[in-house]
């Protein structure tokens, strides 16, 4: 008999490449991911609500990459909590800040403080996490103090041509990497409270999506953050930035989600990116499959001793 | 050799009155908008002075411009990290009078008068400061702020009798190495490839004033209402037209100046690297810019597309007769790297007439010699040569000699003649040069002071509008 | 073999495709990234299967671990059908019990501290980097002999770190979930210096596991290490 340490990763080989062609994954992520609580009723609009579930923190790093290069960043963090209902899906975010900047008339040299939430638009694979490239865009919620919460896509203009881009509801000539979704996408509301050095903002959102470019948060979901303080003249990229946050919603949604959300009565506009879909087995029977396969590794390893 | 046009201006600070049309029609046409109301894209200084916004030519202050940082062209705000622009109070709070109190008011036995109201906020306010608060002579330790007032000319200052005073108009420079254009991480900025007009897309932008805190001249200025930044845009729709700026048609003193220069876009960063300022500007003014009359230039022109008639026009731009062929006219603080594209005639001082008693022996002339300029020389070269007085000397000079030899063609004076060729031979003018200067100088008729070429020919071929699409990608 | 599956899986499941979004895509280039996906895919998987075949070879008297194994392994796989229980992380500390040494008993703790610290309170949020260098310290603990190609190896994970502290940290926070680059070259020298073997194996894992095969590797990786015997 061939001694086991030749056998096994052939036998391990085999079987995983098995397993790989048949899309079976036998592993699962441990990210901790922030769970999204289901409430019945109306979201709670205020920060101070207990119906909040316990914040996380996520760590924001300022962003070296391009000029503007900032001088020096320390530690930042935002808090983030999250529920949901049928319909909308509201985020409680909270983060230090010492000095409360709001855009005002006259002010020049103002720059708002602001938070930014970023989600993956398509679901195929996670973009890239500055801001997504043509072919994989994100859908970003901006809010800046003093001027409002806009919905905004990046990276998905210029990969798009005049006449997609005009179905979509977006001008057709693009003028910027990242663009505000036509009018009938704006459809978050922010509440924001500034008191003893922090920033409580809360964002609300339908849960599913309004625009093809828009994501749809009806199942788990990533997201990523960032804040700018006004008062050290952040603003564009100068900031500070997360990776992507894993969010889990409380219930799997089994049915279709019932939220009636209202869909684009647009023609619809070819696909934004070109998904893969692969045929795989389900979910559920990955979990049976796992277990099936190491109770037969583990019976195989036994039967190869002492041969 | 990579040629390029660009509709350049002179200005000719020797005429300025300072009355401020040019600001005035401007602010009219351009920034008479909710959020613009501080903005003066065309601004007149009285100087010396702290000009708008204060004290904008001290870049340890506002970080402007390019710096070489170990040999290499950085931008000042990228190399020191500070990219914080100017606020309100740098530039004014704008106000406007309650007029409607004057008409409105019960009759009392005092007059009616109409309260200072806030631009920004409609609120009742106390005016301390203007964008040119210093005008007039008023204000000594406004005076005193000018960053080109060294300490000796300060102490002069302080003795009242020698005071001088002078108007700096500005508007933006539309720069050939632009600090603004290259501050903005949006590249919302843009130079126009076929007249050189630097714009703020206003699609682009969202107001993160990199460009702001960037410009030295602090001529990008911030839509507080919009969340944007303009500029002078120097009123390109009337220059595609072939008319002049509004600034330059309503000046009342005539002394603005629009034409062609073609300028060698290749040399552009090479010379703004420079490490001496004053080599800088000469290099600047004998390198980059270029003689329409060189066959070589004309050809390198024609292939890179500029049309024949702007060739034409360069070589009857007064612009390239001012800035190269007479040297007179320079450009506003070379040191900053940008290569700025609108020059100045340095302005002679009050011609004076009554001396001995008055003034002791200092003036002995009717005509002053240049070292007896009330304005120091020192002065102006700290603001349009880096600090290289004989480059304004010999400005000077050409100017003086240019009034002796008129003054000698009408005036019966024993000896003026030949003063006059003599004073023309110092400044190395011809009787040929002293004419067309005085005729672009003193007569200056509209068809010389403006030379903007269109060219319909130029924008007619181009495929996407041929193919029925609006706009250009 | 076990760790050369580790190796690869390393480089190919978690740095190599990290970093590909950084590499201009041209046809060639993406060919490359489908291979270095599907061979990372399938060393990820192979190392699941060996992890088992390991478990059954070492026989009855490693019941207690393989039953360990099997039931949160199942535990964890449920989460496919809906139920969230993570308790994979007492793995490496269980089976660090049963294989009496410092450096494996340390390291049992420090995922098992981790993974608490992951699952109640969601990250360890500012103090990540504690865990950071707490993760690339440990080693010592085992003694350290000065290697001339450990040193070399830091050396140039050090060149590549600080050649791009931005590109090297995006791929290192998604690949071995490092937020503080600059330790992977001090977790490079300590791990390759160490006087154990299985030091390299939460090196290559990373300060906080970002797949649940990773606690198998960890546990049983404490077992390949001293060639299946155990010691009570």
């Amino acid at each position: 008999m061939r001694r086991p340490e030749v056998l096994f990763p052939g036998i391990a080989l085999a079987v995983a490449v098995v397993l790989a062609a048949l899309g079976i994954v036998v592993v699962t992520a441990q990210e901790s991911a922030v769970l999204v609580k289901f409430i019945n009723g109306s979201l709670p609009v205020d920060p101070a609500s207990s119906l909040w579930p316990k914040p996380a923190d996520v760590p924001l790093t300022g962003q070296t990459l391009v000029y503007p290069l900032a001088p020096a960043v320390e530690n930042r963090a935002v808090s983030v909590a999250a529920v949901y209902n049928g319909t909308h899906i509201a985020f409680m975010l909270m983060w230090k800040d010492a000095t409360q900047d709001v855009a005002m008339p006259g002010g020049l040299d103002v720059f708002p403080d602001a938070v930014a939430v970023q989600f993956p638009v398509s679901r195929a694979q996670l973009p890239y996490i500055c801001m997504g490239t043509v072919d994989n865009p994100v859908n970003i919620i901006y809010w800046r103090a003093g001027v409002g919460v806009e919905n905004l896509v990046a990276g998905a203009g210029y990969g798009l041509s005049p006449q997609q881009r005009e179905a979509l509801g977006l001008q057709a000539t693009p003028t910027s990497p990242v663009e505000l979704l036509p009018d009938s996408a704006q459809v978050v509301q922010a509440y924001a409270v500034y008191k003893d050095g922090a920033w409580y903002v809360v964002l609300v959102r339908p849960l599913g999506s309004v625009h093809p470019l828009m994501s749809s948060l009806a199942d788990d979901f990533s997201a990523a953050f960032a804040t700018w303080d006004g008062s050290k003249g952040e603003r564009g990229g100068l900031k500070v930035t997360s990776g992507w946050v894993q969010f889990r919603l409380e219930k799997r949604i089994t049915a279709a989600p019932q939220p009636t959300t209202v869909t684009a009565t647009q023609t619809p506009a070819t696909t934004v990116t070109q998904t893969y879909v692969v045929e795989t087995t389900p979910a559920w029977a990955w979990a049976v499959i796992g277990v099936l396969v190491a109770l037969l590794a583990v019976v195989a390893g036994l039967a190869l001793r002492r041969r | 050799m990579n040629v390029r046009a660009q509709i350049s201006m002179v200005m000719n600070l020797d005429k300025c009155i300072g009355c401020h049309t040019c600001s005035v029609t401007c602010k009219n046409v351009w920034t008479n908008r909710p959020g613009a109301e501080y903005m003066w894209w065309n601004n007149v200084e009285t100087r010396p002075g702290p000009g708008y916004p204060r004290q904008w030519e001290n870049q340890d202050k506002y970080n402007g411009g390019w710096a070489l940082d170990g040999g290499k062209l950085k931008l000042r705000i990228e190399i020191k990290k500070d990219y914080k622009p100017p606020g309100l109070d740098d530039y004014y709070h704008p106000w406007t009078y309650d007029y409607e109190v004057l008409f409105s008011e019960k009759q009392t036995d005092q007059q009616p008068v109409a309260r200072p109201i806030s631009l920004i906020d409609g609120q009742p306010m106390d005016v301390a400061y203007g964008p040119n608060w210093n005008d007039d002579l008023a204000g000594t330790d406004l005076l005193l702020e000018d960053p080109n007032l060294d300490p000796v000319q300060k102490s002069i200052y302080a003795q009242f009798k020698d005071v001088f005073m002078m108007y700096l108009p500005r508007i933006c420079n539309h720069c050939l190495n632009p600090s603004c254009l290259a501050a903005c991480p949006r590249k919302a900025l843009y130079k126009r490839e076929e007249d050189g007009i630097v714009l703020v897309d206003q699609n682009r932008c969202r107001g993160y004033r990199y460009c702001v805190a960037a410009c030295p001249y602090k001529k990008v200025y911030y839509n507080w209402k919009a969340g944007k930044s303009e500029k002078c845009i120097l009123c390109y729709p009337r220059i595609e037209a072939g008319q002049p700026t509004v600034c330059s048609l309503t000046c009342v003193g005539k002394i603005r100046y629009m034409g062609v220069l073609l300028y060698d876009a290749d040399k552009v960063l090479d010379v703004a690297a420079e490490p001496n300022p004053t080599r800088l500007v000469r290099r600047f003014i004998d390198e980059v810019l270029l003689d329409p009359f060189d066959p070589n230039v004309v050809s390198a022109a024609r292939s890179a597309g500029i049309p024949d008639d702007w060739i034409t026009a360069a070589r009857r731009s007064p612009v390239y007769k001012m800035v190269k062929r007479w040297q007179v006219a320079f450009p506003l603080h070379p040191e900053f790297r940008t290569l700025p594209m609108v020059f100045y005639v340095p302005p002679l001082s009050p011609v004076v007439t009554a001396f001995e008693q008055t003034y002791g022996a200092k003036i002995t002339d009717v005509f002053p010699r240049v070292s007896e300029l009330r304005i120091p020389v020192k002065y102006l070269a700290s603001m349009f040569t880096a600090g290289d007085t004989a480059l304004v000397e010999q400005a000077l000079r050409k100017l003086i000699a240019v009034r002796i030899y008129e003054r000698s063609k009408n005036v019966a004076e024993p000896g003026l003649a030949d003063k006059a060729r003599q004073a023309l031979a110092e400044a190395g003018l011809t009787e040929q040069d002293a004419e067309e200067m005085y005729r672009l100088f003193a007569i200056a008729r509209y068809e010389d002071r403006f030379v903007i070429p269109t060219n319909p020919k130029r924008y007619a071929n181009q495929p996407q509008l041929k193919a029925g699409m609006a706009g250009l990608p | 073999m076990y760790l050369f599956f580790l190796v690869l899986e390393f480089f190919l499941n978690r740095i190599l495709n990290r970093f590909w979004i950084f590499v201009p895509a041209t046809p060639a280039t993406h060919t490359l990234f489908v291979g270095i996906q599907w061979v990372g895919f399938i060393s990820m998987l192979a190392l699941y299967v060996y992890s088992f075949l390991l478990l059954g070879h070492w026989g009855r008297r490693a019941l207690p671990l393989t039953a360990a194994a099997l039931i949160l392994t199942a535990v964890d796989l449920a989460s496919y059908v809906g139920i969230y229980i993570n308790l994979l992380w007492l793995l490496p500390l269980f089976f660090s019990l049963f294989f009496r040494d410092k450096l494996n008993l340390a390291f049992g703790v420090y995922y098992a501290a981790r993974g608490a610290v992951d699952s109640a309170l969601g990250g360890p949020g500012l103090y990540a980097w504690v865990f950071d260098l707490a993760w690339a310290l440990l080693p010592l603990l085992g003694g350290i002999t000065i290697r001339k190609w450990a040193v070399l190896a830091a050396a140039a994970a050090l060149a590549v770190v600080a050649a791009s502290p931005y590109y090297m940290g995006m791929v290192l926070v998604f690949g071995l979930g490092l937020t503080a680059p600059l330790f992977f070259p001090l977790a490079v020298f300590t791990a390759l210096s160490s006087k154990s073997r299985y030091s390299l194996f939460p090196l290559l894992v990373g300060p906080q596991v970002q797949l649940s095969v990773h606690y198998l590797v960890l546990a049983v990786g404490m077992g390949y290490v001293v060639r299946g015997e155990l010691k009570r």
